[in-house]
């Protein structure tokens, strides 16, 4: 998915944490919003070449 | 012959002359340790690590304290009822545990800089960064307290704090090593492993820590796997990714290859995918494991800690899956280009140990903050379980590494290079204390 706008994310963000019960505190804010820009930029990079993706897999266990 | 007691004095002796400056240490044992030792000397039959001290990250569970895992919110939680598993099976094969170290809180950082328990400091330069997240587990061995310690490695909490304070690290194959009563922090990437002043304890320890353990659903058996072949296939990491990296580290490296004699680099096509993927599972998953205390004291947490946290949990779902999805075909595509190569070699970290507080680095042109870019080179191969040792290199000033990589099993070939490397006087652990352990 493509990192949005400002707006966007502050709205996305503000709607998702009153659905969780999650209270962002007003000093965690601009640190919150600096890492979640960074993690749906860090999504989309993982994601720009999937289309031979195989199914998911949780965790890499090698069993013998 | 030394007695146990003498090991576990000159173990506290060091501690209390050097804890002080460094803040390795969260937790001194020294009565549990002290009965250890003496039931050891009582007549015990001498075992593989006998009278060897150790400590352990501090999110490993220690009966009669709180496992806190870098955090305030878990001092309140009750005593750990008793000691995790790794930790039973290093004592049960003599070594002696003498505390609790310092980390990131919830094992989330590279840096060690932990708000509530102060930052721990590299034992080479009290100014610089220990690496993190176990960052007192490398501080520890590297100012000479103990040597053999625990840690965790999610993306590389293992091998960054070796790399920066010049040890021996070994994060293991996935599920190699049983995690029951280590606190997780994101499920999926997480291993446990060992952190030595020697590669003989490392290995010695590591040998120990393995066994079958049913309290870990992700702990499986080892295949059968051949010898290792007379000739090790080595070669070294190639490609953008890797040359994301200063010229110290990457000229370190050339000269690892070169004692390895390693054949032609290799790039590995969708590294730069995995790292992305690993980094956005990591968060997901760190802030599930959190989400009650997030709802509940939200300032109870490291603020790096909560900022990261909460915006982990705000994430859509369609992100995590998309990201599996890409870890998983990075499984794939890495496996496929190491079939024909043995052990892969990386720089360990992408710089030596920057100050305490440093927010950017300048490297190869680039603008990096070293609380996400010290594992640039040890995240994708956690994110896929492979086996990792960082082999700290001889020489003068901040410490150097190297990583060695693996395909899944074949721990068996990282020790093979790092003892020729011992053998060519390349690697050596870089200890901040010239005397000599009784």
């Amino acid at each position: 998915m493509p990192v949005p706008d400002d707006a966007a994310l502050e709205a996305m963000m503000d709607a998702a944490a009153e659905a969780l019960g999650l209270t962002i505190p007003p000093e965690a804010r601009p640190g919150v919003v600096a890492n979640l820009r960074a993690l749906l930029a860090h999504a989309e990079t993982a994601a720009a070449d999937l289309d031979e993706a195989p199914l998911v897999e949780i965790a890499p266990v090698y069993r013998a | 012959m030394t007695s146990a007691a003498e090991r576990v004095e000159a173990a506290l002796a060091r501690i209390e002359g050097r804890n002080g400056e460094v803040n390795a240490f969260t937790d001194v044992l020294a009565d549990r340790a002290r009965r250890t030792a003496a039931a050891l000397d009582a007549g015990a039959p001498t075992r593989p690590l006998t009278g060897v001290p150790f400590a352990v990250k501090n999110l490993f569970d220690v009966a009669g304290i709180p496992t806190r895992a870098g955090s305030k919110i878990w001092e309140r939680r009750p005593p750990a009822a008793r000691d995790a598993f790794a930790i039973r099976r290093l004592e049960a094969a003599g070594a002696v545990l003498v505390g609790t170290l310092n980390m990131d809180e919830f094992a989330s950082g590279f840096t060690t800089e932990n708000t509530h328990c102060g930052p721990t400091r590299n034992p080479h330069d009290l100014s610089r960064m220990a690496g993190g997240s176990s960052g007192g587990s490398g501080a520890a061995v590297a100012a000479g307290m103990v040597p053999l310690t625990l840690g965790s490695d999610t993306n590389g909490s293992i091998r960054v704090p070796a790399a920066a304070c010049g040890v021996w690290g070994l994060k293991p194959t996935y599920g190699r090593l049983s995690r029951a009563g280590a606190a997780l922090f994101a499920e999926s990437l997480d291993h446990i492993g060992p952190l030595a002043a020697d590669l003989d304890i490392l290995e010695a320890a590591y040998a120990t820590m393995q066994g079958a353990d049913p309290e870990d659903p992700v702990q499986a058996s080892a295949p059968s796997i051949d010898p290792a072949p007379e000739r090790i296939r080595v070669r070294l990491a190639a490609g953008p990714h890797f040359e994301r990296c200063d010229d110290e580290g990457r000229a370190r490296t050339a000269e690892a290859g070169v004692a390895l004699d390693a054949l032609a680099p290799i790039e590995l096509p969708g590294v730069e995918q995995g790292w992305a993927a690993s980094l956005v599972v990591t968060l997901i998953e760190g802030s599930s494991a959190h989400i009650a205390d997030l709802r509940a004291d939200p300032l109870g947490f490291d603020p790096m800690t909560r900022d990261r946290f909460l915006a982990g949990a705000l994430v859509p779902a369609e992100a995590y899956l998309s990201a599996q999805r890409a870890r998983r075909l990075w499984r794939e595509r890495c496996l496929a280009s190491l079939a024909e190569t043995d052990v892969l070699v990386t720089p360990g970290a992408p710089f030596a140990a920057p100050p305490i507080g440093c927010d950017s680095v300048e490297i190869a042109g680039e603008t990096m903050n070293p609380r996400g870019a010290f594992g640039l080179f040890t995240q994708p191969f956690s994110a896929i379980g492979l086996p990792a040792l960082t082999v700290p290199l001889h020489g003068l000033g901040l410490p150097r590494a190297v990583q060695l990589v693996a395909k899944p099993w074949r721990e068996d070939l990282l020790f093979a290079a790092a003892h020729r490397l011992v053998d060519v006087g390349l690697a050596e652990a870089r200890i901040a204390n010239e005397e000599a352990w009784p």
